[in-house]
């Protein structure tokens, strides 16, 4: 693409072209703008984040002194109880990170295109679940997926099935119920790098005989890989927390390492093996944005056109 | 004082005023003084929980004994042991009075959370329901989770009178996703006299829960599980009394039976390191009187720990309310005490069932 001065015709090439330049004075070292930039936060985080955390992090240890006692429950409990309700938080987790990506692409493209009233209503449709108390939408799912649901009657009433299926109160409810919640964390990473790709680009695609299939898979859809990257990421760890949602919604089956940890800190009061479980979900976590950050540039989303 | 707009510059007024005041009576606050020390004067914050019930103890609890004593209460919820633990331990303790469930009450007094209650100041010893006077609580509310069904799914003849009853009817039933409580269901249904309960067979629960773990929604949170009955996702199960009274009033075509009832108490506890030791003792005194007992047990449907209460009680209410003596005949207590020393490994257990 060449400078400003040439494609200048259009007020939106101009205005790209001037970010340009001054990109080119205020990111000379990005590295520093980066860090300047986020430095009130960190300390922000490591006074009222970092300094809890240690703390808690000693009692996973301490116990008043050193001791693996909590980690030895953790790994060898003696019916996997620990090592079960981490299996199944990963697998809730990736169900719904893979689900919100299905649901959430599409979602963000139609945001893309739309104009106006329809984009200002669907954004608002996005948002919604975020307002509304986690009991009310509960009820608002019963009344949608229950035994005597919407959903069921009408399957039952067009004779697809025969007696009405258990769609919530297992893992089925749990899945629907978390992917509600975290759609918009898919959504809005997925649309702001959207928004980002030239629209020329796919024009240009056109031009040169790619079908729109071919152009959505070799041009698009690679373009949107820093935001599937990125919404993926927030989605997977936030939901790897989750816990009141899945508590209320899911089966017996879905206990999710949140709830252990609420019930162990909050009733039981032992505090050490909740410090414990924190810990080994933290270090998780942490391993797997380290990973995801290998096969990806989830810096990307920051670097638009860079 | 309250009502007064403070600015800063009356405030720093005051300050120096205060400061020079304070300054200047050092000496005389060294000396004793008769009834009402300064510092025992000030608000106490008591902790409960929120919605109508604590609404219902600011009208029918707090208010009075404002009135009555001058000393004011700050209402705040929700009660919270680690919360409790936290202040306890940090030496911050910022709730002088708090409602606590009977198993938490006897963890924490096992651990010396509590300041020991001075039962001379408190009174109606004799007249508390028995187990209600403890050297750190003193139990002020009994509430109770009770067999539910739905009339319309669950007719006639086959409404159950007992656990067991219930165990042999089809359908999905709810019941509360932890052990607390469920455990003491099953065992019932299995045929074990409701004062024999104690220690738990787990094994024996399980097994019996286990004949329908594939019928049975638990729920976390009451209001949900009222919504499975009014939704006709579950035909029947264990509910609070409070939310099944309430839904009948309002009409949900639900019945229950006082039989088996599982009765549950709360204490009234001082966290140890509070301030407010003389006033919140005055304000536990409060709540044990008899005619305030029975002035909430009007407006809420709770059941008083004092006895004596119910002569100030009109018999068409007390027939409504978990601890009227022929319906205390018919429940079991929990055993907090029990429960206190195994909670975790009960958990622990009802979690691997769950997962099963």
């Amino acid at each position: 693409m060449k400078g400003p001065e040439i494609q200048g015709q259009t007020p939106r090439g101009l205005l790209a072209g001037a970010s340009r330049v001054r990109k080119r004075v205020l990111y000379r070292n990005p590295q520093w703008t980066y860090a300047a930039l986020t430095a009130v936060a960190g300390v922000f985080l490591m006074i009222f984040f970092g300094l809890p955390l240690t703390r808690i992090l000693k009692q996973a240890f301490f116990s008043p002194t050193f001791t693996w006692v909590h980690f030895h429950e953790i790994f060898n409990d003696p019916h996997g109880l620990y090592l079960g309700v981490f299996l199944t938080t990963f697998r809730v987790a990736a169900t719904v990170t893979l689900l919100c990506l299905v649901l959430g692409y599409p979602m963000a493209a139609l945001l893309l295109l739309a104009k106006g009233r329809l984009r200002q209503a669907l954004l608002i449709c996005i948002l919604l679940p975020f307002w509304t108390s986690v009991l009310v939408r509960t009820y608002a799912w019963m009344i949608l997926l229950g035994k005597n649901g919407l959903v069921n009657a009408l399957l039952v009433g067009i004779g697809i099935i025969e007696q009405p299926v258990q769609l919530i109160f297992n893992t089925t409810g749990a899945v629907i119920g978390m992917t509600h919640v975290m759609l918009p964390y898919m959504i809005f990473p997925l649309y702001s790098v959207m928004r980002n790709i030239d629209s020329g680009i796919m024009r240009a695609a056109y031009n040169l005989g790619a079908k729109p299939w071919q152009a959505f898979l070799k041009v698009f859809l690679p373009l949107t890989l820093p935001g599937i990257y990125a919404g993926g990421l927030i989605v997977f760890v936030i939901s790897l927390g989750f816990f009141i949602t899945p508590a209320l919604m899911g089966g017996q089956k879905d206990i999710m390492v949140a709830v252990l940890i609420e019930r162990q800190v909050m009733e039981t009061l032992e505090w050490g093996l909740s410090a414990g479980l924190s810990l080994i979900l933290l270090v998780a976590t942490l391993l797997l944005t380290l990973i995801m950050r290998r096969f990806s540039k989830v810096r990307g989303i920051f670097e638009q056109g860079g | 004082m309250a009502t007064k707009k403070m600015t800063r510059r009356s405030f720093l007024k005051h300050s120096a005023t205060a400061t020079g005041v304070l300054v200047g009576s050092g000496p005389l606050l060294l000396l004793p003084r008769k009834g009402q020390a300064a510092a025992d004067k000030g608000p106490i914050v008591f902790c409960t929980y929120g919605g109508p019930y604590g609404e219902n103890m600011q009208k029918h609890v707090i208010d009075p004994f404002v009135k009555k004593t001058n000393i004011q209460v700050i209402r705040t919820s929700t009660p919270n042991f680690a919360k409790v633990k936290a202040m306890v331990d940090i030496g911050n303790v910022e709730w002088d009075v708090v409602d606590s469930e009977t198993r938490l009450f006897y963890r924490g007094a096992e651990a010396g959370m509590f300041t020991p209650l001075d039962w001379k100041v408190i009174g109606h010893k004799d007249e508390l329901v028995p187990g209600g006077v403890e050297p750190m609580g003193a139990a002020n509310v009994f509430y109770c989770g009770v067999l539910c069904w739905n009339k319309t799914k669950v007719k006639g003849a086959a409404a159950p009178k007992s656990w067991a009853d219930s165990f042999k009817l089809p359908g999905k039933r709810t019941f509360r996703n932890e052990a607390w409580g469920t455990m003491e269901v099953a065992l019932m249904a299995d045929g074990v006299p409701k004062d024999k309960l104690y220690p738990l067979n787990v094994e024996r629960a399980l097994k019996k829960l286990s004949t329908v773990k594939k019928d049975i929604i638990f729920w976390k949170k009451t209001k949900m599980a009222l919504d499975l009955f009014t939704s006709g996702e579950v035909d029947f199960g264990y509910l609070g009394y409070g939310p099944t009274r309430k839904a009948i009033d309002a009409g949900v075509p639900l019945d229950f039976t006082w039989n088996q009832a599982i009765l549950n108490r709360d204490y009234l506890v001082i966290p140890k390191g509070s301030k407010q030791v003389e006033s919140a003792m005055k304000f536990i005194a409060h709540c044990m009187d008899p005619e305030i007992q029975a002035q909430y047990s009007m407006h809420y449907h709770i059941g008083p720990s004092n006895t004596k209460a119910f002569d100030y009680i009109p018999k068409e209410r007390s027939d409504q309310l978990p601890t009227a003596p022929e319906h205390l005949d018919m429940a079991m207590q929990t055993d907090g005490k029990y429960w206190a020393q195994n909670q975790a490994d009960l958990a622990k257990q009802f979690d691997r069932w769950m997962i099963s």
